[in-house]
């Protein structure tokens, strides 16, 4: 195992493990509760859309496409909120429309190849150190975010309205948590792909909610599952000489399986 | 000077889309009263609760609140809300305590920490609803009575001046609902309350109220319950395939005088 700890792309891989860890498993819960597990996927799909942009403009996809995440996670919610439109439907919408202005875009650059393969499960062993800079900095603005208004978010997850009345800033917070959600998809896609960041948002709080009916218990269970699940499918990987992000998946979901079937059975 | 009310309506109208739902509406409710609304089915009377909050704009009118604008008096935590029962997830991974805390936390300014006195406040109106041994168990669990009375904790919690209940007594048995109707008659009187309530049931209302409101679009009558609604206000407000069975004691027409 120490050889591994000795290859500097493994050290970086297992520190990015364990950041994206700490951030989806708290992430998870609020996407969970408020139902928008949806979002989370459609917004990792979007992003295509944005990455295209910067191909196209020949600036950093990166930055292209945590704003145009951003920007669309505000849009939907705020059409959503006035009633134009429902969650769902905007969801597919913006998600449709963006791969396939991704599509076009990349088309009309000819001379960029798109690598298909690593944008669906991401190169968690390329991870650079600045990408961690950059997941470390989000996580060290979401941590205290969370930590401020944790009790008027579950207020406001809980029962809007109710939250609206009693002074809550429901459209700030709202706002502040989709910004959230937008950023942290971009930076992990790039490190894990759209499939595994469309496993993050659902698994760790599914599994905490089998396991405990308290929101403490649940946010603390997530992030020990998505600890677990990141770090140990990525020495998994390197044991089996198959792809970090695959693994992950199947190891967090068939953990989420065994959960369920114990619960079951108690 | 003018007398302030704890709420004033004037020519108050709400759309959604271009649909109107209430039109013309002019209301006063006074402190320490207990008005309760009444109207049928899609007749506006949760959307005239959530346009006093302010959660709803109207297209025209004014609406004053302890003199105050809806919004500056939401961030003040002066309603106490208890929605309609549909509105809330009732499998959300919280304690019965947690539940009632959000309307402290709700009043947080920035860190958000619950105080000796917060706590007090909460315990305190867990047991108002008699809801003190169950505090820790999970929401989810608690039948819908007990989630029902959790909720009206919550809305205690807030410490409002006006508690604005929509169809409160909604999963309560009829013991239940007699103790929380003299809960509500003690909050006027010893915590200065004034209380808004939706409500289907006429006839046990109307025992406790000062007022009653009756509302389908419009105000069609708002008037002390002894008044007693006269049966054409009934049939234009409900239409005239309804049978109102009241025990209204105070009301002479029920008693057959």
């Amino acid at each position: 195992m120490s050889e591994l700890f000795a290859m500097d792309f493994f050290r970086n891989a297992f520190f990015a493990s364990i950041l994206l860890g700490a951030l989806f498993g708290i992430l998870s819960f609020f996407v969970v509760t408020r139902k928008m597990a949806f979002l989370g996927a459609g917004i990792a799909h979007t992003a295509f859309g944005g990455v295209a942009l910067g191909v196209f403009f020949g600036v950093n996809p990166f930055w292209t496409a945590l704003i145009f995440c951003v920007i669309s996670a505000i849009a939907i919610t705020k059409l959503t909120r006035l009633g134009k439109l429902t969650p769902d439907a905007g969801i597919g919408i913006f998600f449709a429309f963006s791969m396939a202005l991704g599509a076009l875009l990349i088309k009309l650059k000819k001379a960029y190849t798109f690598d298909l393969q690593g944008y669906l499960f991401g190169n968690i062993l390329a991870v650079t150190s600045c990408d961690l800079l950059i997941t470390g900095a989000v996580l060290l603005f979401f941590l205290p975010f969370i930590a401020l208004f944790i009790h008027r978010i579950l207020f406001m997850t809980f029962d809007v309205e109710v939250a609206m009345s009693s002074g809550v800033r429901t459209e700030y917070l709202d706002t502040a948590l989709f910004a959230f959600l937008a950023a942290i998809i971009v930076i992990s896609m790039k490190i894990v792909g759209i499939i595994l960041v469309s496993a993050l948002v659902v698994l760790p709080a599914s599994f905490g909610l089998v396991l405990t009916k308290n929101f403490r218990g649940v946010i603390a269970w997530g992030i020990i599952f998505t600890l677990c699940t990141m770090c140990g499918g990525l020495v998994l990987s390197f044991f089996m000489d198959t792809p970090p992000g695959a693994t992950m998946v199947v190891l967090g979901t068939a953990a989420y399986g065994i959960s369920l079937i114990v619960n079951a059975l108690k | 000077m003018t007398i302030m009310h704890a709420i004033e309506l004037n020519n108050v109208s709400v759309r959604y889309e271009f649909d109107v739902v209430l039109e013309d509406i002019n209301l006063t409710v006074e402190e320490r009263e207990i008005v309760s609304i009444v109207g049928p089915n899609g007749s506006g009377k949760s959307t005239l609760l959530k346009t006093i909050m302010g959660l709803k704009e109207p297209f025209a009118g004014t609406i004053a609140v302890f003199g105050m604008e809806p919004e500056k008096a939401r961030r003040k935590g002066s309603f106490g809300y208890l929605s309609q029962q549909s509105n809330y997830d009732s499998v959300f991974p919280v304690h019965a305590f947690d539940v009632v805390a959000m309307s402290r936390y709700a009043q947080c300014r920035i860190v958000e920490k619950l105080s000796r006195k917060d706590r007090s406040i909460i315990e305190t109106s867990l047991a108002r609803v008699g809801m003190s041994e169950l505090a820790h168990r999970s929401f989810g669990s608690l039948s819908g009575g007990q989630k029902q009375r959790v909720l009206i904790a919550r809305a205690l919690a807030l410490e409002p001046k006006i508690l604005i209940l929509d169809e409160p007594a909604t999963g309560l048995d009829v013991v239940s609902q007699d103790s929380f109707y003299e809960l509500l008659r003690q909050l006027r009187d010893e915590a200065n309350l004034t209380i808004i309530m939706v409500s289907h049931d006429i006839g046990a209302v109307s025992e406790i109220v000062d007022r009653l409101a009756c509302i389908n679009r419009k105000i069609h009558f708002h008037g002390k319950p002894s008044e007693c609604a006269p049966d054409e206000m009934i049939a234009k407000v409900f239409g005239r395939n309804i049978h109102v069975v009241r025990h209204d004691t105070n009301c002479p027409t029920c008693r057959g005088e």
